[in-house]
């Protein structure tokens, strides 16, 4: 493929604005502590009430990242296979608890295409997730920018 | 003790504050957040395949990072927004300066809002992640 061959296929660009199955997950408490730990979390109230259960006291967003197994990218057809995360961007409406159970729906939102920088002709690609909790709360909104790119990067 | 709503404006700056994750963090990381890519984790598959200069910190896990930079500063006020845009890979067990800045404080809502700039640096010097935040004051 030439350089200036576009890497958007016409698969690709039906799968904009796709959404995925809803998937549903409970904010584990067990997970958090591993997650707490592999953080060096230091705040010692926080630690305590997630040790003890205590399903009313507000923990930090960074506990929706143990949900990412179920926050999975949707696949997208001839992406190239070679991809880093560029960029996410986390909109919180509502307080996170331990237990809470959230259905998470992903959409596949928006390709971008770029020539040059670090990744040489890649591909932005654009990914949504609607966090709501069991009260039909609307919790949080995550789009995640990844960048699948064909030549190695360049290291910088 | 927490920053609060009146002592800020725009221009004040949060104490930088350095992190240096380990290999055995980054593992832990991956386990418990599921996401186990080999960029992450396989020294091989980071250089050869990648062409990264050796297994990088997940970006989430920066992330992580940084939402507990800005609740070290803000305390229980709630973080509604942080974006975070990767520019460079940072590897394991190489220290990072985290550091943010006042842009704006102002009211939306009936709730008092500060919008900053937040950055991770490397130790080159060079932002390997630069976002932006909001916290709601209660």
């Amino acid at each position: 493929m030439s350089d200036d061959e576009s890497l958007i296929t016409p698969a690709m660009e039906a799968a904009i604005g796709t959404e995925g199955e809803p998937r549903e997950v409970t904010i584990d408490k067990e997970l958090i502590l591993r997650l707490m730990h592999a953080l060096d979390e230091d705040d010692e109230e926080l630690m305590a009430a997630v040790e003890s259960g205590d399903t009313s006291y507000p923990i930090p967003t960074y506990a929706l990242l143990t949900t990412s197994t179920s926050q999975r990218q949707l696949n997208v057809p001839d992406a190239p296979e070679r991809a880093l995360m560029a960029a996410d961007a986390w909109e919180v409406m509502a307080d996170i608890h331990l237990g809470d159970k959230m259905t998470i729906v992903p959409r596949l939102a928006e390709i971008q295409e770029r020539i040059g920088g670090r990744v040489g002709h890649s591909l932005f690609i654009h990914h949504e997730w609607v966090y709501t909790n069991q009260d039909d709360v609307e919790v949080a909104r995550v789009r995640r920018t990844v960048t699948h790119f064909q030549a190695r990067h360049t290291g910088e | 003790m927490a920053l609060q709503y009146d002592a800020l404006s725009e221009g004040t700056e949060l104490p930088s504050e350095q992190r240096t994750p380990t290999t055995d963090q980054v593992v832990a990381f991956c386990n418990a957040t599921g996401n186990a890519g080999p960029q992450f984790l396989d020294p091989e598959f980071a250089k050869e395949k990648m062409g990264l200069p050796g297994p990088i910190i997940p970006g989430n896990m920066k992330q992580g990072f940084l939402d507990q930079y800005l609740r070290r500063h803000f305390g229980r006020n709630q973080i509604t927004r942080l974006q975070l845009n990767h520019r460079r890979p940072d590897v394991h067990n190489a220290e990072m300066t985290l550091g943010g800045e006042i842009t704006r404080t102002y009211e939306a809502d009936g709730r008092r809002m500060a919008d900053l700039e937040i950055h991770i640096d490397n130790p080159q010097g060079d932002r390997s992640v630069r976002g932006a935040a909001t916290i709601a004051f209660d």
